[in-house]
């Protein structure tokens, strides 16, 4: 498990259809009027660009706490989410979470940041299970 | 009992293994089961059945029946005929007094039956009525199944995975493999599961094969929980395909039961895995010929076959087990006796249709094989093998056999063909309404050995055909399931602010305040904190506050619309609190909401309230169509609030901005930079004094808190906020409102503003404001040093009025104060009322208005 939190995060509402991801970019439209852009680069760039293109654009990139995941079986004890729809949005340990999938094909879990430590001991459980011990 | 080494045994004779079973000691093989190992040992009785305490021996061999329940390492209902043996393991009996082989409940089979025919419970144990506990106490010890140990911690940890395929077979008999291998030459995603452990290591090409794992059953969307021991997987797949097989049938004869009974594949079992003799001298009856061929099986294995009755060819008068003890010892067949001590019978095969049956197939009578077949098998759902009835001879054995003795229909719930002759004759006149009475089928094996008997059974007595009986529900889960494993891992969301890990080291008290984990007090003394407040700076954590953002040039009018304030008539750079109701003019929420620019709002909403807030605006915006949009930023956004005489000077130390009395007035908004940090300042007072709510990116949390530390600001937590904000007798929405509350009640006439054209309950405002409020929302004194709890009853004239729904003891007050609803006839300051503290009726003043600082001098100064 990598931590992702310091990833640039922008939300977007507008007409999300017309954009696109740049290189160290990740679109995650949630409907046609809202999206979610991932950014490796400074997210208040990436939020001017946006807003230059005439939507409205809020840097939110402290409201997600983020985690790369490389074992799917991990995923698997922690959401129904049938992992071949990545990217979406979907439940995962019981809490709201977006998903993407990195370059390297680890699978990237975006949930709001106050149940980020959450989230993270529920990752750890999970890949303590997977060992057969137990993490508590 | 073992025989020679023989070709295809599973156990391995060069690895012994020890365990106890019911005090003895017992060793078997690597390879065995419990019940294999402590059957070549010598044990016959496995359990007690579960009303007449009779003995129960193996039947099955095949984790179907209730026979070999045990309690194995204290998990009760272990099913020791397809637990796998281990090293140390305690194995005993359950539902039995004394021991397995001598059970003093089995008093009950010798000189009970008369009086515990089925229902008696309902009838015998009502009088007198005051007594039924005791003779639920008893019921229930006398009667069951194990015990579970309801002080016994985590005896295993339980997961739950979620699966996707594309196709899954559930068996992995012959059919079934075949069909997970023609899926799998169309592409990956097959999975096959089976319950049997001697397809664990099974492999098919481009196949992944589960076992031992049990589908439990067909949910709606083509759910499918497989128990796979310590792991569920809940399956969801394309495509379906059951080839869950055909199960024998027991006969239906008196003495049926008895220790020494066995359906021919358990009969099998012992012999073909474990290499065992299943007895010595045995007899055989069937009406197929997969059963008869048994007996050449049985001489194979050392056994003397006394007698073999094909019953397509005889239909006996007489036929039943007798023995003593419990075990069988002869076979009875038209005044004829034949001595064995193993009895194997069956009534052919039924198709295991459950799943399909759960799926939304039909299940229909086929006459020419005299069982039930699934028909009209629903879409992404198929049927594979003998499941559907293909390959199955057709089977036509009595319904029931004359002779003497109990003849058990279901043995899991010891019911007989006297008890479903009763039922009927008691006029439960359908299968259903039977199945509840008798509870026939509601067993362990969920009737996959009794309820083609039952059937049979039912439409003999009823002189009907079988088809027109038909058959009961077939509901999950189709196996027993341990309740750990539908529970799983637990797992409690719980939220923390970017500032969490500070509270920690200063040694806060945490507590959850919904899903919030907060601190209470950061010492233990809260009084402390809320004396810092009144007298020099206290910073309390408020990141939980609910904060949006409403941006859009149609803005205003959303609000507007939304809450009964005005909004339309605000400047840029201020703030207003504002109370949401719902369309039944009932208090939702409150908090503030500041005007940002012409078209931008930041609403703050309370700590539990963002979401529905959220959700709320968002569902109304839906059906209005403004040009709005309303972001959640909770998250993104900590906040806190500094509050305390010296709380103008520790901000000013901390930014460019002139923040002094004239240049940021109460209920400004600023954006300014705190501690280098872009901050969104709001200068209101929840807690009654001087303060700024500090608003900015929650990564910046912990740098901003410690700045603010570093000027000497004492954290307080959630208590002294509590003492500071009911000092001014600000409400706390959801503690001091309920569902029932309004505006007016709340003491909030001042809010609404009733001239606009419409808003979110205005209708039902406009009805409260033309009625006399049946109570009301005030403060209250305590006349002596005495502390209500919240929820306490207010008492007048020694009937209850009203509730207390806060107080606290103010040092700065100097009395005990508080909020409670009371008759509005009572609600004119300085009514005396009385309040329960400790069954004693304690004197309270009311009051209205802030209990301190009522000109609100010090918040404005």
């Amino acid at each position: 498990m990598r931590d992702l939190s310091l990833d640039g995060i922008v939300e977007i509402r507008g007409n999300v259809m017309l954009l696109s991801d740049e290189p160290a970019e990740e679109l995650v439209r949630l409907s046609p009027r809202r999206a979610i852009l991932f950014t490796h680069g400074d997210p208040a760039d990436a939020a001017e660009r946006i807003r230059a293109a005439g939507m409205l654009a809020y840097d939110v990139t402290g409201a997600y706490a983020g985690m790369a995941i490389a074992d799917e079986r991990v995923l698997r004890r922690l959401t129904d989410l049938d992992l071949a729809q990545i990217p979406t949005a979907a439940p995962f340990a019981h809490v709201s979470a977006l998903f993407g999938r990195g370059a390297d094909g680890w699978i990237h879990v975006y949930v709001h940041q106050e149940l980020g430590h959450y989230v993270a001991e529920a990752v750890l459980d999970a890949l303590a299970g997977l060992e057969g011990t137990q993490w508590h | 009992m073992r025989l020679d080494p023989r070709d295809g045994e599973r156990v391995d004779r060069s690895k012994p293994v020890s365990f106890t079973f019911a005090g003895w000691k017992v060793t078997g093989f690597e390879g065995d089961t419990l019940a294999s190992a402590a059957f070549a040992a010598g044990k016959r009785v496995f359990s007690r059945s579960f009303k007449y305490h009779r003995p129960r021996g193996l039947l099955c061999c095949s984790g179907h029946c209730p026979n070999c329940q045990m309690t194995v390492d204290g998990v009760p209902n272990v099913r020791v005929c397809t637990e796998p043996i281990r090293e140390g393991a305690v194995v005993e009996g359950q539902n039995v007094r004394w021991s397995l082989d001598f059970d003093l409940m089995s008093v009950t089979d010798k000189i009970g039956g008369p009086f515990t025919p089925v229902g008696f419970y309902y009838r015998t144990f009502i009088r007198p009525r005051a007594a039924w506990p005791l003779y639920e106490k008893f019921l229930r010890s006398a009667a069951g199944l194990g015990k579970l140990d309801p002080h016994a911690g985590h005896s295993r940890r339980y997961e739950t995975e979620h699966r996707h395929a594309r196709v899954l077979v559930v068996g992995g008999g012959e059919a079934g493999r075949k069909a997970a291998l023609d899926a799998a030459q169309a592409g990956p995603g097959v999975v096959l599961v089976d319950e049997d452990a001697r397809h664990a290591r099974l492999t098919l090409a481009g196949v992944e094969v589960l076992a031992p794992a049990r589908a439990l059953g067909i949910w709606e969307g083509g759910l499918v929980p497989v128990d796979a021991g310590t792991t569920l997987y809940r399956f969801r797949a394309e495509k379906i395909l059951v080839a869950t097989g055909a199960l024998e049938q027991p006969i239906v004869f008196p003495g049926n039961d008895l220790v020494g009974v066995m359906l021919p594949d358990g009969a099998r079992r012992l012999i073909r895995d474990f290499s065992i003799k299943p007895g010595e001298r045995a007899a055989v009856i069937g009406s197929d010929d997969e059963t008869l061929a048994i007996a050449d099986e049985l001489a194979e294995a050392g056994i003397e076959v006394t007698k073999v009755i094909d019953l397509r060819e005889a239909r006996p008068r007489e036929l039943a087990a007798q023995g003593g003890k419990g075990r069988v010892a002869r076979l009875a067949l038209d005044g004829e006796h034949y001595g064995c001590d193993l009895l194997v019978a069956s009534g052919g095969r039924q198709p295991a249709y459950s799943l399909l049956a759960q799926a939304g197939a039909r299940v229909e009578y086929d006459e020419t094989l005299g069982v039930f077949v699934p028909t009209q098998i629903p879409d992404g759902i198929e049927a594979v093998g003998s499941v559907t009835g293909e390959g199955l001879s057709k089977v036509a054995p009595e319904p029931t056999y004359p002779g003497k003795g109990k003849c058990f229909v279901c043995i899991c719930e010891d019911v007989t063909t006297k008890d479903m002759k009763r039922a009927i004759g008691e006029g439960f006149d359908s299968i259903e309404l039977a199945k509840r009475y008798t509870t026939t089928t509601m067993g362990p094996c969920q009737g996959k050995l009794c309820h083609l008997s039952s059937i049979r059974v039912y439409a003999q007595e009823n002189r009907m055909y079988e088809s027109a009986i038909g058959t009961t529900t077939a509901r999950p889960p189709w196996s027993p399931v341990e309740l750990g494993l539908l529970a799983g891992r637990e797992l409690t969301p719980a939220r923390r602010g970017s500032i969490h890990w500070r509270h920690e080291e200063a040694g806060a008290t945490i507590l959850w305040a919904g899903p919030w984990k907060r601190p209470y007090a950061y010492g233990e003394h809260p009084e402390d904190e809320v004396r810092a407040v009144h007298e020099s700076l206290g910073v309390i954590d408020v990141s939980t506050l609910g904060k949006l953002f409403v941006e859009g040039p149609e803005a205003v009018e959303l609000l507007e619309r939304l809450y009964p304030n005005r909004f339309g008539d605000m400047k840029p750079g201020r703030i207003r609190y504002g109370v949401l109701t719902s369309d039944a003019g009932r208090i939702m929420d409150d908090g503030t909401i500041a005007r940002l620019s012409d078209d931008l709002f930041y609403v703050t909403t309370t700590s539990t309230g963002a979401d529905a807030v959220t959700a709320w605006f968002e569902w109304w915006n839906a059906v209005w169509g403004y040009e709005v949009e309303i972001v959640n930023v909770t998250g993104a956004l900590a906040a806190v609030n500094l509050a305390g005489p010296r709380s103008r000077d520790a901000l000013q130390r901390l930014t460019e901005a002139d923040v002094s009395a004239e240049a940021f007035k109460y209920l400004d908004a600023h954006e300014i930079e705190v501690a280098g940090v872009p901050t969104l300042a709001l200068r209101i007072g929840f807690v009654g004094e001087l303060g700024y709510e500090l608003h900015f990116p929650s990564p910046a949390g912990e740098h901003l808190w410690d700045a603010l530390v570093a000027e000497g600001a004492q954290p307080f937590g959630l208590e002294p906020q509590r003492v500071l904000r009911l000092e001014k007798g600000h409400v706390i929405v959801g503690q001091d409102t309920d569902s029932e509350s309004n505006l007016y009640s709340a003491g909030m006439s001042w809010l609404p503003k009733m001239d606009k054209d419409d808003f979110v309950g205005k209708f039902a405002l406009e009805h409260f404001g033309q009625r006399e409020e049946k109570e009301k929302l005030v403060g209250f004194t305590m006349e002596e040093d005495v502390l209500p709890a919240e929820g306490a009853q207010i008492v007048i004239e020694g009937l209850p009025a009203g509730r207390v729904t806060s107080a606290r003891r103010s040092e700065a007050v100097g009395e005990v104060i508080g909020l409670a609803w009371v008759p509005t006839d009572r609600s004119e300051a300085g009514t005396r009322v009385e309040i329960v503290i400790d069954r004693l009726r304690r004197g309270a003043r009311i009051t209205h208005g802030a209990f301190f600082d009522p000109s609100g001098e010090r918040m404005r100064s």
